[in-house]
């Protein structure tokens, strides 16, 4: 019996959010069948591709001990840098290398301050998204790029392309996530990424390279905010001034209720794909059995707080 | 550390001095004898209401004011210290679009009480002794849009409602005028069905991704009302993603906006019910200017009509 429970816990501890999950899953599709059709699974994958590309970057930087508060207005940014290129008669193909380059240098410049001038990450990502957002609106003066996907192809295939009949957004994600996945994991820099946020002092002491270690993942948050912001805006076909607003949440809450601890060190990518998962699910989940948007909301906020209670308990 | 922290604020200070140049060279061609009108924006951020900036801007220098313009960058705590600056720098007028309808009412008092013609526009600010208040009539525009649709689809059908950012005076208004025509609750003779309701939040983004789903929710529609064009266009484009054009929806937004407008020519939407801000703005403007040369006041509550357009 006891030895029944233990397995029990042992699976529960492992596969916590994968059962919030599932239950989700079921639950909405007995109440509409819709839901699970192939038009609305892929629908569902190509729209947490955005929120999904920014918590992976997140997740690094939250594992470090830090947070990242400006990644909404770098997708704002990038989107309108992107839109403004395309429309001057870029190569859309250059122009996507260049907003991923231009987002990885924004990580880089909150990297630079939170790790070399030791401020503090809350406050320095509070200022930088301030800022961003700002220069969206000088660059753009206040007006969405229209129209950014008309003669460029390559941007039209991101966003309305299929290939072996799974939506490209979708496709960018999971390479995406395979590839941090393998950099977390299996590398000298995924090690050093826990070793700062477990304890900083003892990985300088171990000869980690600290400073190096938290500038990287602020890069890479940016990096990832850029490639969602080209997503997001190929998929509007429009760059929007005041696009990103308050995306930075979505993304700290599906890091959050994949079980990564916002004190740094502990977590998996792959709990934050499933994080990303439950909130796509239930955004799409409540429209389609027809939630009112008012109880919309209080839902929402129940699931997160229902997911990191069984997770605390489970990690105890 | 001591440079670097030099550094940053020597770059502050270049910063400061080269934004700040602009402005004093803006100043330095207007001459003293100008009469000064303050226009205080709500949201910069939203491209449709430039027009209402430039129609301000354009009537007011017609009649030899020199205009400051404020944006309070969606944030309506910021438009009080604004008003605030504007009656430093002597304005004669204010024109205000404010971002709700309480927090420069303080603010106002002052001006108010030194005979400072005071005229909001699109939304109003509780307090008294305003000149003049002028809005889109958007209840009639909720109507018209309705109307618009029963008359398109005289045997009725199934209709998804996207609302704007629930509390506001446009999304209950536009909504109620539309949902007085068109739901069966409220009139009983309508042959329409409302499917769902969804929130948009006035922004494309949203607006997408909720049609996504209520595409997949729904294969029966037939009209979609979009409580602004930014969100109309956000709906377009998630019927052509999912490759739903052929099903011949009919989308209907609200403002007039240049997209709309780039929408309805490629057949992408049908039609968006017109809120006039060129003509507001221009009227405002007018407004302070009859009551500072003789004095003359306006209606106190000006209800600007709305039209439906599919081509500018």
């Amino acid at each position: 019996m006891i030895g029944t429970m233990n397995k029990v816990k042992g699976v529960y501890e492992k596969y916590g959010t994968v059962i919030v999950l599932l239950l989700l899953v079921v639950v909405i599709s007995l109440m509409n069948p819709k839901f699970l059709t192939t038009y609305n699974i892929l629908n569902i994958f190509r729209q947490v591709s955005i929120n999904g590309l920014i918590a992976l970057g997140m997740t690094f930087v939250i594992l470090t001990g830090g947070i990242d508060l400006s990644v909404g207005a770098i997708l704002g940014l990038s989107g309108m840098v992107l839109g403004l290129l395309i429309l001057a008669g870029t190569p859309d193909v250059l122009a996507i290398i260049i907003v991923i380059l231009f987002g990885a240098t924004l990580g880089l410049l909150n990297g630079f301050l939170i790790s070399k001038v030791k401020l503090q990450a809350f406050i320095v990502t509070l200022a930088t998204m301030t800022m961003f957002q700002g220069i969206t609106l000088i660059i753009s003066d206040g007006i969405p790029a229209m129209g950014v996907t008309s003669n460029a192809k390559v941007l039209d295939f991101v966003s309305q392309g299929k290939t072996l009949g799974l939506p490209f957004p979708m496709i960018v994600f999971f390479i995406a996530f395979f590839l941090l996945y393998i950099l977390i994991e299996k590398t000298v820099f995924g090690r050093s990424v826990y070793a700062v946020g477990g304890n900083e002092e003892v990985a300088r002491l171990s000869s980690i390279a600290t400073v190096k270690t938290k500038a990287l993942v602020y890069v890479i948050s940016g990096a990832m905010a850029a490639l969602a912001g080209i997503i997001l805006t190929s998929r509007l076909s429009s760059a929007q001034p005041t696009a990103g607003a308050g995306y930075e949440l979505d993304a700290i809450a599906a890091v959050v209720i994949g079980g990564t601890s916002l004190a740094g060190g502990r977590g998996r990518i792959f709990g934050t794909l499933i994080g990303v998962l439950i909130i796509g699910v239930l955004n799409n989940g409540l429209n389609i059995i027809g939630v009112s948007s008012f109880y919309q909301q209080v839902i929402k906020g129940l699931v997160i707080l229902v997911a990191v209670i069984l997770d605390r308990k489970s990690s105890r | 550390m001591k440079k670097v922290r030099f550094l940053f604020l020597a770059l502050l200070m270049l910063f400061l001095v080269a934004c700040g140049d602009e402005d004093s060279t803006d100043d330095s061609t207007s001459t003293s004898e100008d009469k000064k009108l303050a226009l205080l924006m709500a949201d910069l951020g939203n491209p449709f209401f430039h027009v209402l900036r430039d129609a301000v801007v354009e009537q007011a220098e017609s009649l030899g004011y020199e205009v400051i313009i404020y944006d309070g960058q969606n944030d309506a705590s910021k438009q009080p210290s604004q008003v605030e600056d504007a009656l430093q720098k002597g304005v004669s007028a204010i024109v205000i679009n404010p971002g709700d309808e309480d927090s420069t009412a303080n603010a106002l008092k002052e001006a108010i009480a030194q005979n400072i013609p005071v005229v909001t526009v699109d939304r109003k600010v509780n307090v008294d002794g305003i000149l003049s208040y002028l809005v889109t009539d958007n209840t009639k525009g909720g109507v018209l849009s309705g109307e618009w649709l029963a008359n398109k689809l005289p045997d009725g059908g199934n209709v998804i409602h996207i609302e704007g950012v629930m509390g506001t005076a446009p999304q209950r208004e536009r909504g109620g005028g539309f949902l007085s025509v068109i739901d069966p609750a409220k009139n009983p003779e309508s042959k329409f069905k409302i499917l769902d309701t969804v929130v948009g939040d006035f922004s494309m983004a949203p607006a997408e991704a909720a049609m996504s789903d209520l595409l997949a929710k729904h294969d029966d529609i037939d009209a979609v009302f979009a409580q602004n064009d930014t969100m109309a266009v956000g709906v377009a484009r998630a019927i052509e993603t999912a490759g739903r054009d052929k099903d011949g929806i009919i989308i209907i937004g609200f403002d007039g906006a240049q997209e709309a407008y780039d929408l309805i020519k490629d057949g992408k939407m049908s039609v968006t019910a017109v809120q006039d801000f060129d003509f507001i703005g221009k009227e405002a403007v007018n407004f302070v200017d009859a009551y500072l040369k003789d004095g003359k006041k306006p209606e106190s509550e000006v209800l600007v009509d709305v039209y439906m357009s599919d081509s500018k």
